[in-house]
């Protein structure tokens, strides 16, 4: 079975660009309660790692960053790194509307390089660690729960 | 091209559900048969449930649209024309490798709605011809479930005891309680103890992406050991391209490729196609002749048209306790027959199964699982997160789509798949009566939700994601004008040619259709059995 986190090490951002791709993605997450940010994990890299696969992928990453700092720019006439959050969370709405292709790739692959993260999950009091084979112990089904249904007559027709 | 110079007596295309179990009866009764399969084996030690990144792999090579999964044993779908995306699975055991293993009966009146609602079209046959079937295929599968439930006609004894229903169920029974609504425990093809040979679910879900301790009754751990002990033949990595026909017009075998992109001719005396919903007329329609101009066995014209998937509204509630949504099978806890049969007073005809599910992990949560929307981003996330995760019960409403023409599956003009077939091509569109359907669901799923104690409700009143059954594209009938096969899954226009899948389905009813599915299966064969001298 492939794993695609370790299947994917191709780096296509430039040094600024991996910068802001991290601001971006501590404005979709934040630190929290002891919850770390996007940033304080290796979001960037699984957005980055996740979207190098095809030259489509890797232009909706770069031209919705670029596209950010163009609208960052005449909005506020700084960086987004320089904004509040508040303005940047503003911002980022803008181009939530203006560019859903983009921004929906990004929240998906921004969410899933963080909840699959141990720190992520431990910080957050989850259960770290794959479903099976262990499982999980659970009380038997109850009959006495059917009581009413079971007398309450038949309901099919023929 | 290759030639494989034996002719089989039986050629079966598909090693899903419905192939395994017929597979299995025909050569219990010493039918020589063969099966090709453009899939593999499974390999529960392969799936991903026993990976700490489980989750991605939901999202990527383990998803469950093929368009997205791309893996070499995949064909592409042309689904732009459809807001409902078929979802599948190739290789032995078919599309349950990502199944919930729900398995209820369709139910009587599933079998006779153009009788009991004047819409569509009754069945050739009806519940209770398949009820030996049914009672087999039970058998052979093991189902958990309860006896007695009287949204159903009685039914032999259940093989185990219904799956737990954890904090969710009981929550939710409150609910149906509280409102005095019709629920029971699943019917669940996963073990609850012990089962011809295979241990009982350990409740650690998700089952989507294949059950690691062989505890979900998958075809490929149930039928096919022992078809290939009663002799089958199944060839893996067979992708079968079109049926081949004589001058006479009846099939002499298939054209099939192996993964090296070679093609072959296999000859049989009986083709049986079990490739689903859109694989199915996919083939028939690929198998076009100078005897078949339109397509094998599509006199009728109808082939590939009808097709029916079960629209689901999404309704999830969100509760102040902790649910321990994590524990537990997927899919198979409380189900609710109330609003399965017709009362016009609601506004449209049939109903609709209500069926409680679990939740995945917390990457599914954040992505915002049956809802298809992702939780908030921002300064809202956390909370969001923590409103929800282990904290919802999500309900899928199920409606019966009747059978229409426009909903059809054809083949592609210009996509194919990696050995050049074409691919098919999917048009759907919810109607009028469905929309009205689940509008009425999404409105009861909330009255439950919040008689249980809900206090936030979120909807998706239409899911993308939810093909998982494909049914009607060969309809069953006794009229050649009206139908592709008859009452026996021969088709009417080539005597020596099977359907034995979901195509056939006249209605599609309101519940999950694989249990149906195999009751036919099984039904088509004993009726091969009882022919065999005109075959």
């Amino acid at each position: 079975m492939t794993n695609p986190q370790k299947a994917l090490k191709t780096s296509f951002l430039s040094r600024d660009q991996q910068k802001l791709l991290s601001t971006v993605i501590d404005v979709i997450i934040p630190a929290s309660n002891g919850s770390p940010s996007a940033s304080d994990t290796d979001v960037a890299t699984h957005v980055e790692s996740s979207l190098s696969t095809s030259s489509a992928t890797r232009n909706l990453l770069t031209s919705g960053l670029q596209a950010i700092e163009v609208t960052s720019g005449r909005a506020y006439r700084k960086s987004l790194a320089d904004l509040t959050y508040e303005q940047r969370e503003s911002l980022l709405s803008k181009i939530e509307s203006a560019l859903p292709e983009f921004f929906n790739v990004l929240i998906q692959q921004t969410y899933s390089g963080y909840y699959t993260n141990s720190n992520v999950l431990r910080s957050k009091g989850i259960h770290v660690g794959a479903p099976q084979p262990e499982g999980f112990q659970m009380e038997p089904f109850q009959e006495s729960l059917l009581e009413r249904v079971r007398s309450s007559g038949t309901k099919y027709r023929t | 091209m290759g030639q494989d110079h034996d002719v089989v007596e039986v050629l079966v295309i598909g090693a899903g559900m419905s192939s395994g179990a017929f597979t299995w009866s025909l050569t219990k009764a010493g039918f020589g048969v063969m099966c090709l399969e453009q899939g593999n084996w499974p390999t529960p030690s392969e799936y991903p449930v026993t990976d700490d990144d489980w989750e991605l792999h939901i999202y990527s090579d383990y998803h469950l649209d093929p368009n997205v999964r791309s893996q070499p044993e995949d064909y592409p779908i042309n689904t732009e024309n459809s807001p409902i995306t078929p979802l599948m699975y190739n290789a032995v055991g078919g599309s349950a490798i990502h199944w919930g293993a729900h398995f209820p009966r369709m139910r009587p009146s599933d079998f006779r709605v153009k009788t009991l609602d004047s819409v569509a079209d009754d069945w050739p046959i009806n519940y209770f011809d398949l009820e030996p079937y049914f009672d087999l295929n039970d058998k052979m599968t093991g189902v958990a479930g309860l006896h007695g439930n009287p949204a159903y006609p009685p039914m032999s004894p259940r093989q185990m005891p219904p799956l737990p229903i954890g904090k969710q169920g009981s929550k939710l029974v409150e609910g149906f309680e509280k409102l005095g609504w019709h629920w029971w425990p699943a019917e669940s093809a996963i073990n609850s103890t012990h089962y011809d040979g295979r241990p009982p679910c350990t409740n650690g879900g998700p089952c989507i992406t294949g059950c690691y301790n062989g505890a979900k009754s998958t075809a490929d751990l149930t039928y096919w050991p022992k078809a290939l002990q009663n002799g089958a033949v199944l060839h893996t990595n067979s992708r079968v391209s079109h049926i081949t026909t004589k001058p006479s017009g009846k099939v002499d075998g298939v054209v099939y490729f192996d993964t090296s992109g070679e093609a072959h001719h296999q000859r049989a005396n009986v083709v049986v196609i079990a490739a689903n919903g859109v694989g199915t007329p996919r083939i028939l329609l690929n198998s076009a002749s100078a005897s078949h101009p339109n397509g094998l066995a599509n006199s009728s014209g109808l082939l590939g048209k009808n097709l029916m998937f079960h629209p689901v509204a999404a309704t999830v509630g969100v509760f102040e306790d902790d649910l321990e949504g994590y524990k537990g099978a997927l899919a198979c806890a409380i189900t609710s027959y109330e609003h399965v049969e017709t009362d016009r007073s609601r506004g449209f005809v049939r109903g609709y199964q209500l069926q409680s599910n679990r939740q995945l992990g917390p990457l599914n949560t954040a992505l915002g699982g049956p809802l298809e929307r992702a939780i908030p981003w921002g300064s809202k996330h956390h909370s969001s997160f923590t409103d929800r995760f282990n904290h919802i019960i999500p309900i899928a409403a199920l409606g019966e789509d009747l059978p229409e023409l426009q909903n059809e599956v054809i083949l592609d003009k210009t996509l194919t798949d990696s050995d050049g077939i074409p691919a098919p091509k999917v048009n759907y569109s919810i109607s009028k009566n469905s929309e009205t359907m689940m509008t009425h669901a999404v409105a009861r799923c909330t009255d439950v939700l919040e008689a249980a104690g809900a206090t936030q409700v979120l909807v998706n009143q239409q899911m993308q994601g939810a093909g998982w059954h494909l049914l009607g594209t060969a309809r069953m009938g006794i009229d050649p004008a009206t139908s592709v096969v008859n009452q026996h899954g021969k088709t009417h226009d080539v005597d020596n040619l099977y359907i034995i899948d979901g195509s056939v389905f006249v209605t599609a009813g309101a519940v999950n259709p694989t249990s149906t599915i195999q009751a036919i299966a099984l039904y088509i064969a004993e009726q091969m059995k009882r022919n065999a001298r005109n075959l």
